[in-house]
């Protein structure tokens, strides 16, 4: 988002961090609709009580479940199926949700009497939302809620892959006063993927993160809203164990697990000024250290171990405190038109290794350390806000500017898998990324829908990279563009397309080729000097609802995915041509089911 | 084992995967000079000169016919080498020779391009061990596994790693390539290269792992080249670039070479010491009836 990598947007789920926020490679979020209550996106203006990332904020609020009656809905697709149960336990003070999904894709291709897979093939996600809730009186309330989601490819007990999250968090809500009110909040959070051939062969990656956060809202009169807060955060990251074998004898390469700690301090203040202008200004102090147990690697300047030094547990490696203003300024001109304007200085001490052509499934997050420094971000962004036809009409047009120091690559011929200097590898430099973004969404009528538009772009130079010239982000978006579409047949019918375009992501493809011992090897005159094909899909959903009958209500979706057939570019190789022996040709690799237009069907049940 | 799981996750996204060629607009680079400089124990020093050329078509392929090509040996002195085909020059005289240093001068287009190179000693191979695949690891009923349908189980094609042990001087660091040919035929597409940093016992037992598998009934030879770090880390960085399109790859960039003025390729001093093996399948594999 607005020029940031995808670990750059800081994704809570009942304030737990999700570090990977999709099933299936990114066709499905990892976010089931039915469990959820509120979603907050910040792209600018971020307030100072959240940090961590330095491009967006998805802020996502489970629902906290019916505390009146029980109630409960379920959805059954050609995807996946989908149940929700929610309900007192003690009326008007203890409620539950209960929701989970489940793909069954490897269930349905077995079933077939076509012979397309072995018998012993897994081939799903799912995920479990869980969340109760407390009110032990007007001033009190507790919360405790998680998420356990996992996708699963492979075949069993010979080979196969496994990658999900897990999320906790409790919560304490206290109510000091009219005036005071107190938050707060355990977390834990888990990402982990590996693979495993045959029963006792697997390799392992991942990060766990525990995180205690006080949060304080004062409101010392109607114009201000004071928030206080403190957040202490411990991370012990796993880079990766490739073990083959039972017996310690086997052949096992297990890098050493890092830990860091995070102390984060911060005050806001939402004010209104006068009753035109109103501001939201704050300031966020972040330390972070790398802490031992661990051994650090001096490095020679080619990238060769010379030395080593051990730490014990607890002993700080290398820290760095960072302070991170935000400001945000809103001025009404009228009742129908505001200009808003804000700065923030965003700083991120967790980053993803990933190389060009991998997804996101095999990323490996380390903490800054010695050799990777923390990553920051300077933005500036001025918006234009106006409502037309009695507010049915919202549009925008935003401008924004981002300074980005330390951003981060590999040098020529990292490989990110298992390497035990990985960060002596890393190169880091400047960036910037730039952009203006239009909106306008019309919200009532038989007619309604959205488009956005960001026109950008994204560049970073780094010394021992690309000859020191600047060069387009791997992640960079020229264009990108979404249109939605809902039309109102009847109270009971209605159709809504989805058509979302985008530039192709910066990659690197050669130029020209050589010949070593009769090998055509690839010559490269720049990084990420070329793009994929630009991505486009248009997603169809006809809605039905049933006529209700007493407690039940129920409804049908005819949904096409990609209905134009559109065949998206996941990565692009080169190979010898099967035509012409003497020529190369480009290959697209495009997922399995987002190649073809994808039917999917849900009939939907709610009581209550 | 490591690239085993690379190879495994590749195996799952093939599965979920479709493919069709594409249409991509490559730009043409400006042509770079491209060297293949071999000094081999007791052959005559060969020097091949190319340059680059447009990504699609390898096999128009423009040799450079009109460089002088200067090697220069501690006792042999420099040595002019003679054009004996386009592109092609070789020495009339100059064999390679254990332990000697070899400076290469290419004299092309106004500029001049130079690389070093050590002639290592000779490699000795003591012996070939093949191991079974299955020894690495419980499969359970992989007996069964028979992605491809047809007749064929796992267990029918088992395959093996084949271990080349060689004699390692503890006192020195040294570097090796292996290269094998199988049932007459070299395999290429990877350059199976190692430090000494796991010999044991004045031993190097190396195997490449599954990027070379064998099966029952293969005559493999084996060569064992000594080689210098240079082309050590040359070949390591032009195996990157071999296995570009793997989903592991690190971001493509052309491998180092050890010739200086920007060229591309390498020069390679080298000795080598040969060995040949029949795979065969062991009483106490199951399979083996």
């Amino acid at each position: 988002m607005r020029g940031g990598a995808n670990d750059e947007n800081l994704i809570l789920l009942d304030e737990a961090t999700v570090y990977s926020p999709s099933h299936l490679l990114g066709f499905v979020s990892v976010f089931n609709s039915n469990a959820l209550n509120d979603v907050t996106v910040y792209k600018g203006g971020i307030p100072a009580y959240y940090g961590g990332r330095t491009s967006s904020v998805i802020d996502v609020q489970m629902n906290n479940g019916n505390n009146k009656e029980f109630a409960g809905n379920a959805g059954i697709g050609l995807i996946s199926s989908r149940l929700t149960l929610e309900g007192p336990i003690i009326r008007d003070k203890m409620s539950f949700i209960l929701s989970g999904r489940r793909s069954y894709a490897d269930i349905i291709l077995k079933s077939l009497p076509l012979d397309l897979v072995p018998d012993n093939t897994q081939l799903y996600f799912y995920d479990l939302n869980a969340k109760v809730n407390y009110k032990v009186n007007d001033n009190n309330r507790f919360f405790l809620s998680g998420y356990f989601g996992s996708d699963v490819f492979g075949f069993k007990d010979i080979l196969g892959t496994r990658w999900g999250n897990r999320t906790g968090t409790f919560r304490w809500n206290h109510l000091f006063s009219d005036r005071l009110f107190s938050n707060l909040s355990l977390i834990y959070s888990n990402y982990e993927y590996g693979f495993r051939l045959g029963e006792d062969a697997y390799m392992r990656s991942g990060i766990v993160n525990y995180s205690l956060k006080e949060d304080l809202s004062y409101f010392p009169n109607p114009d201000n809203t004071v928030r206080i807060g403190l957040q202490a955060d411990r991370y012990r990251f796993n880079p990766g164990e490739l073990v083959t074998g039972a017996d310690s004898s086997d052949f096992r390469i297990i890098l050493e697990e890092r830990y860091a700690a995070e102390l984060a301090a911060y005050i806001s203040n939402e004010q209104r000024i006068t009753p035109l202008l109103s501001a939201e200004y704050g300031l966020r102090l972040s330390a972070f250290a790398q802490t031992g147990p661990g051994k650090i690697y001096d490095y020679d300047e080619d990238n060769r171990i010379v030395d080593s030094t051990s730490y014990a547990g607890g002993k700080v490696i290398e820290s760095y405190i960072n302070p991170e203003p935000r400001l945000s300024l809103n001025y009404r001109l009228t009742d129908r038109i505001s200009v808003k304007a804000s700065y923030n200085r965003m700083v991120q001490n967790l980053h993803i290794l990933s190389n060009s052509t991998s997804g996101q499934v095999t990323d490996v997050w380390l903490p800054s350390t010695k050799y990777i420094s923390p990553l920051i971000v300077n933005q500036v962004a001025l918006g234009y806000f106006q409502n037309f036809d009695d507010n049915n009409i919202e549009a925008s047009f935003e401008a924004y500017y981002k300074d980005i120091v330390n951003v981060a690559d590999f040098e020529d011929g990292t490989n990110i898998m298992l390497n035990e200097k990985i960060e002596a590898q890393v190169l880091t430099g400047t960036g910037r990324s730039y952009g203006m973004e239009f909106y306008v969404k019309k919200k009532f009528g038989d007619l309604s829908g959205w488009i956005s538009y960001t026109l950008s772009r994204t560049e970073q130079r780094i010394e021992g990279i690309n000859a020191g010239e600047p060069y387009p982000a791997k992640y960079d978006r020229s264009h990108d563009l979404s249109v939605v579409v809902n039309y109102r047949f009847s109270e009971r019918l209605s159709l809504s397309a989805t058509w979302v375009y985008y530039t192709g992501n910066a990659v690197t493809f050669p130029s020209g080729q050589y010949l070593i011992d009769e090998q055509v090897v690839p010559y490269y005159t720049e990084r990420n000097g070329y793009r994929m094909p630009d991505y486009h899909r248009l997603d169809l959903n006809l809605h039905l609802d049933n006529r209700k009958g007493g407690r039940f209500a129920s409804s049908w979706d005819f949904s096409l995915y990609n209905a134009y057939n559109r065949y998206n570019a996941y990565s692009i190789y080169f190979r010898e041509s099967e035509t012409d022996p003497a020529a190369r040709e480009a290959v697209q690799v495009t997922l399995s089911g987002l190649c073809r237009p994808l039917p999917i069907t849900s009939v939907f049940k709610a009581f209550a | 084992m490591k690239k085993m799981f690379c190879l495994s996750l590749c195996i799952i996204v093939c599965f979920t995967a479709c493919e069709r060629v594409v249409d991509i607009d490559l730009n043409v680079a400006s042509p770079a000079l491209v060297v293949e400089g071999r000094v081999i124990k007791d052959s005559l020093a060969l020097v091949e000169l190319r340059k680059t050329s447009s990504y699609f078509r390898p096999d128009i392929q423009q040799c450079v016919c009109n460089a002088i090509v200067v090697i220069e040996e501690d006792v042999f002195g420099p040595d002019t080498l003679e054009q004996i085909a386009p592109g092609k020059y070789r020495s009339a005289a100059m064999r390679g020779r254990e332990g000697s240093d070899y400076h290469l001068k290419v004299f092309y287009d106004d500029q001049v391009y130079e690389s070093y190179s050590h002639l290592s000693s000779e490699p000795r191979i003591y012996s070939l061990t093949p191991q079974a695949f299955s020894s690495f690891g419980n499969f359970g009923d992989s007996s069964d596994f028979n992605p491809g349908g047809g007749g064929e189980t796992f267990l029918d094609s088992l395959p093996f790693f084949l271990f080349t042990n060689i004699y390692e001087d503890p006192d020195t660091t040294n570097y090796y390539m292996f290269r094998y040919c199988v049932n007459g035929e070299m395999q290429t597409g990877r350059y199976n290269v190692t430090a000494d940093d796991n010999a044991e016992n004045d031993t190097l037992k190396y195997s490449p792992g599954p990027t070379a598998l064998f099966f029952p009934g293969d005559t493999v030879s084996v060569r064992a080249y000594s080689i210098d770090e240079g082309l050590y880390s040359y070949f390591d960085m032009l195996n990157d670039a071999l296995s570009s399109n793997s989903f592991f790859a690190s971001t493509p960039y052309n491998p180092v070479s050890n010739i200086s003025g920007g060229a591309l390729g390498y020069f390679a001093a080298m000795s080598f010491d040969c060995d040949t093996i029949i795979i065969s399948l062991p009483p106490d594999i199951p399979g083996n009836d």
